[in-house]
């Protein structure tokens, strides 16, 4: 079977550089692993980065640098990159619709976020497939009964 | 002042002391004015360190033990303010 094509919410990545060994680093490393295919693009990678370095000192405190380094490497030498065009309307937050057109350029099965009020699957035409989940609907449907709990 | 330790010759420490005489500062002074300051980083210096890396370099970085996770249940919260904050400048 085909691995699912994902995108991640940037704030999906910023929770994994935030809590080592948490829902967002077990998410990142299904990809690290190969159970899931990345999508992302040149814009998503900047906003990342640009987040982090935004970010305030008691955030800072938690994020290792080496730690960012890594996971863009991962993104730039791993992930598919596409385009990432606004698709108007398909978020009540303009600032996230572009995020949406990631997933729908990539032809994406899932989009991961932990914005319920901006990425919203009833706002998703039905004939994209694309599914909205959280991290913790994504981890009991990817992660192996074992590591659940790990 | 400096926060780290720095090892110098015997003729680097003189250079040192008439340097911070000359200027009338301590040899600690001297130094922080002389040691290369830290690049600021950037998005750009950033992704181009980042593209320097092997994916085997970023495994190993990746699987080596962090202290200092936020609980995980904060770390969502405030990862989503952080981007919600950015995504609105």
């Amino acid at each position: 079977m085909k691995p699912p094509r994902v995108v991640f919410d940037t704030n999906i990545y910023i929770r994994k550089l935030l809590s080592p060994g948490g829902g967002g680093d077990k998410l990142f490393g299904l990809f690290v692993n190969r159970k899931i295919d990345l999508y992302t693009s040149k814009r998503q990678l900047a906003e990342l980065v640009g987040v982090v370095l935004a970010i305030n000192e008691e955030g800072r405190r938690h994020i290792d640098e080496n730690d960012l380094l890594a996971l863009v490497t991962k993104l730039q030498k791993r992930a598919t990159f596409v385009a990432s065009k606004r698709q108007n309307k398909l978020s009540p937050d303009p600032d996230d619709d572009w995020i949406i057109g990631i997933a729908i350029k990539a032809k994406a099965t899932h989009l991961i976020s932990e914005n319920p009020k901006d990425i919203r699957q009833d706002l998703i035409p039905k004939t994209l497939s694309l599914t909205v989940w959280k991290v913790k609907e994504a981890l009991d449907a990817w992660l192996p009964r074992n590591e659940k709990n790990s | 002042m400096l926060g780290k330790e720095v090892k110098l010759s015997t003729k680097a420490l003189k250079l040192l002391s008439d340097y911070s005489e000359s200027k009338g500062i301590t040899p600690s002074e001297a130094l922080e004015q002389l040691l290369p300051k830290p690049k600021k980083q950037t998005v750009k210096s950033i992704l181009k360190k980042a593209s320097k890396l092997s994916e085997k370099q970023a495994d190993t970085l990746l699987a080596s033990p962090r202290t200092k996770a936020m609980p995980d249940r904060e770390a969502s919260k405030f990862a989503r303010a952080a981007v919600r904050r950015y995504r609105a400048k």
